[in-house]
């Protein structure tokens, strides 16, 4: 009878591996007594699941996911998210301490650094990344007009609207907010989306 | 020298005549002299808030057109010995009075009494830069609705860009048991997003509408009606005194829950 294991990564963070031999009813009952019995450690952090060339049906993975999200507040992933920064960002920032308040409209050359909130209807143009410590409600435009090295980072993301270059982002691919903190930058032609390794915790 | 202090908020109907109606009200009743002026030229409404519509002679324009003194147009308080209202005019239009002339009558206004409360119209056009121009202080009222704070955080932004740096606020209309019910956002919401520092809770009232049409400030019965307490909360916190909010929570007492049940 094979089995899961269950480890820490510097690279890959969390990591249940799921031995090949499982049939996936017993690897759901394996996983949720390995999270169970980690519950406390756990909370509120994102786990990868190695599945190891198994193949689950997708609605089935997602019913198993959103299960274990709802009961235990730890959110399981097939693929690997290692936080990543295509390239670094120049030394100079400007420092603004927020909140920027709606109607305010920004404009900077330089990288920017939002200490607070960007409310709705607030609208923020750079020529280069923004980083906001807070969250990002309003409107946020990176790397103006065609700078594809720019990126956003930010808290918690609730955007009227984010680009950056040319690219704009769906708001439908923000589908986790319960973690903490999340990477925007554009990699082969796309703009995409990282959450920042760490979770949240329950307050 | 007297403090001049305006009431403001962006979005229109949130509650910003009430409270200087009944802030006013109430910091009289205290003791001070206090005048409330009505910079809603064109829309004027304060006055019917303290039942003195029929009472007005002169009003700010004839004041800033020198057809009378500021103190001919001064229409002292039903109740209250201590307590004034400087009116708007009602035919006028809002371009009648400028910044400055404005600033000017709040000043003068500031030598004869301790208190100036000035009752801003709704916008961010002219009315609100005249009504802004002469404060010391800036109060924001908003409802717990995402369209009032919104207009309300955008109103904050223009007043910490005029000089008017750390407003306080009036969170108005609150449903205690809509936020406990997940279905009103709550005062700390509202902090969250807006920023800035809390002055008063004023609950949704029923009597308030009464009290509007009868043009006596709730305040008044502030043994009976929560509102009421709530203002009084806000002008000892206005004085410098501790106050705490939970008085007004608790005040829905058994009886009004069993009426509320039965009502359906």
């Amino acid at each position: 009878m094979g089995k899961i294991s269950i480890k820490g990564d510097l690279k890959e963070g969390i990591k249940i591996v799921v031995d090949s031999s499982l049939d996936w009813e017993e690897a759901k009952s394996l996983i949720i007594e390995g999270i169970d019995s980690r519950k406390n450690f756990l909370k509120g952090v994102q786990v990868f699941v190695d599945l190891q060339e198994k193949i689950i049906d997708e609605e089935e993975w997602k019913d198993f996911q959103k299960h274990v999200f709802e009961n235990y507040g730890i959110m399981l992933t097939k693929e690997i998210i290692r936080v990543k920064v295509s390239q670094s960002p120049s030394n100079i920032a400007r420092v603004i301490v927020g909140p920027i308040r709606s109607g305010r409209r920004l404009s900077s050359k330089e990288n920017l650094l939002i200490i607070g909130d960007i409310n709705s209807g607030a609208e923020i143009f750079c020529g280069k990344s923004i980083f906001v410590l807070g969250k990002l409600r309003g409107y946020v435009y990176a790397g103006y007009e065609n700078n594809d090295k720019a990126i956003i980072f930010a808290l918690e993301l609730e955007p009227e609207r984010i680009q950056i270059a040319n690219i704009a982002l769906d708001k439908d691919v923000i589908l986790d907010k319960s973690s903490l903190g999340y990477w925007i930058f554009i990699e082969d032609g796309e703009i995409k989306i990282n959450r920042y390794l760490g979770g949240k915790k329950d307050g | 020298m007297g403090k001049s202090l305006v009431v403001t908020s962006g979005k229109g109907g949130v509650g910003k005549t009430t409270v200087v109606a009944n802030v006013g009200t109430g910091l009289a009743m205290k003791g001070l002299k206090v005048v409330l002026v009505d910079t809603d030229i064109g829309l004027r409404n304060l006055d019917l808030l303290l039942g003195l519509e029929n009472r007005i002679v002169y009003n700010i324009i004839d004041v800033v057109e020198g057809r009378c003194d500021i103190t001919q147009a001064l229409v002292k308080d039903k109740r209250f010995s201590n307590l004034y209202l400087l009116p708007a005019a009602q035919t006028r239009e809002k371009e009648a009075i400028s910044t400055d002339q404005m600033k000017a009558i709040v000043d003068e206004l500031k030598k004869i009494f301790d208190f100036v409360l000035i009752d801003s119209p709704a916008g961010i056009e002219h009315g609100f830069k005249t009504a802004i121009w002469g404060a010391d202080e800036a109060i924001v009222v908003t409802t717990p609705e995402v369209s009032a704070v919104r207009d309300a955080d955008r109103v904050i932004g223009l007043l910490e860009a005029n000089g008017l740096k750390d407003p306080s606020l009036i969170a108005n209309r609150v449903r205690f048991d809509m936020v406990k019910n997940g279905e009103m956002l709550s005062v700390e919401d509202l902090l969250e997003i807006l920023s800035i520092d809390l002055l008063g809770i004023i609950p949704e009232d029923e009597n308030l509408i009464i009290s509007v049409n009868k043009g006596e400030p709730i305040i008044l019965g502030a043994d009976k009606y929560k509102s009421g307490l709530a203002f009084n909360l806000i002008v000892k916190k206005l004085l410098g005194e501790e106050v705490s909010w939970n008085e007004l929570e608790k005040t829905e007492n058994f009886i009004e829950k069993v009426f509320k049940f039965l009502r359906g």
